[in-house]
């Protein structure tokens, strides 16, 4: 005893920045709920099932903070405020800290809703050093191409939606090459794969 | 019923080949015995294979060498004398070889055509972006095995460029051991 505080392991684990997505077969992120008037908006609805529902809820119960970009930010901040769900998922997604990334954005009225303005990598890099839960990222595109850039996601965790679109903005945009590790794999019975990596380097860094 | 398979390898970000048709990437692919006995049971089917132009090619520049024949003795063996369609607008017809036999050069993707081969045995796409593409958008896929290897590669060519709206049926998803996941689904038609 002494030598290490009992404490100890927690006070040099960081946080992680966990981004969690919906993609569709051919990569697309798009619009998944269907309130941003893609043509093909609203393709995961088919497939919401019991089990999605559980492993979206303990993510987020393991995460005290999320991290938004601005569309992803605004769609939220019409949502949730008006939800309310027997199982607190509403409550929660409400009551966390939000951190919203954006260069014109005013202000946010979303409750506990923070500005990021500038210094993307500097500012995550300190909440990640701040004691605490992971930090969730969902949606928000742009924000995690640029997250990624500077090394600063730790696990992807993709739920992929047995469909190709055809069209619509991509998770991840060209440009940035990475060597993921295999995490794991479920499937659920609607169809829906998740796949979850964690971020170790670049292609052919050991 | 026979079939028409695509087998090909993807990354993370979707791309079956970079941007030159580069697919140095299978290097993360880590020596796996359960993922070799897989590739084996796969190629033993005794599926015709169908390349497009491009990965014709790089097959014919391999697989019939010593070198093929002796790192991987099964895989040459059925890759070299397993029926094998080209479809190119441009060739104007293919050579074989002592090692390289039983190809069919096609200039065209003939739905009719194609569904009357089916009729005498699988058939399986692999590699080959242009020919899945145009293959899916005539309804002409009943499965696709796609192999995602852990990489985001940041550029290259997309397997799913310009295919129609489709919603498809999971048969299986499957993870190895060397962190690669081999995903199975069926068009719905």
């Amino acid at each position: 005893m002494g030598v290490i505080p009992t404490n100890g392991w927690k006070v040099v684990k960081m946080r992680k920045v966990i981004v969690s997505e919906f993609v569709t077969l051919d990569g697309v992120m798009e619009d998944p709920g269907g309130a941003e008037k893609f043509k093909h908006g609203g393709w995961t609805m088919p497939y919401w099932n019991e089990e999605i529902a559980k492993f979206k809820f303990d993510e987020l119960f393991a995460s005290d903070a999320l991290l938004l970009g601005r569309v992803t930010y605004q769609g939220f901040a019409a949502a949730w405020p008006s939800r309310a769900d027997e199982e607190g998922f509403a409550d929660r997604m409400n009551s966390l800290p939000k951190y919203v990334v954006s260069t014109t954005l005013k202000e946010v009225e979303w409750n506990n809703s923070r500005l990021i303005k500038g210094n993307i990598a500097e500012e995550v890099s300190k909440l990640k050093q701040q004691p605490g839960q992971d930090i969730l990222i969902a949606g928000s595109g742009e924000l995690v191409n640029s997250l990624m850039q500077h090394d600063l996601i730790d696990e992807y965790r993709l739920l992929v939606y047995p469909v190709v679109l055809g069209s619509g903005k991509r998770l991840f945009k060209e440009g940035t090459n990475k060597t993921l590790r295999f995490v794991e794999t479920k499937t659920f019975s609607s169809g829906v794969v998740l796949l979850s990596f964690q971020s170790v380097g670049k292609v052919g860094e050991k | 019923m026979r079939k028409i398979s695509v087998f090909n390898h993807v990354t993370v970000d979707g791309f079956f080949a970079g941007p030159n048709g580069e697919i140095d990437w299978f290097k993360v692919i880590k020596k796996d015995d359960e993922w070799e006995k897989y590739t084996h049971g796969q190629a033993k089917s005794g599926s015709a294979l169908m390349f497009g132009h491009t990965t014709y090619e790089m097959m014919k520049s391999y697989w019939p060498t010593p070198d093929a024949i002796k790192n991987d003795p099964g895989m040459a063996k059925v890759v070299n004398n397993s029926p094998k369609i080209v479809f190119s607008k441009t060739l104007q017809s293919v050579e074989e070889g002592p090692n390289w036999k039983n190809i069919t050069l096609l200039h065209e993707i003939e739905p009719e055509e194609i569904l009357k081969l089916k009729e005498e045995e699988d058939m399986t796409i692999l590699g080959s972006g242009t020919i899945v593409q145009q293959f899916a958008n005539l309804n002409l896929i009943d499965e696709y095995a796609l192999v995602v290897v852990p990489v985001i590669l940041g550029a290259g060519k997309y397997l799913f460029k310009d295919v129609k709206n489709t919603n498809l049926k999971l048969v299986e998803a499957k993870a190895f051991k060397n962190g690669i996941v081999l995903l199975n689904y069926q068009p719905i038609k």
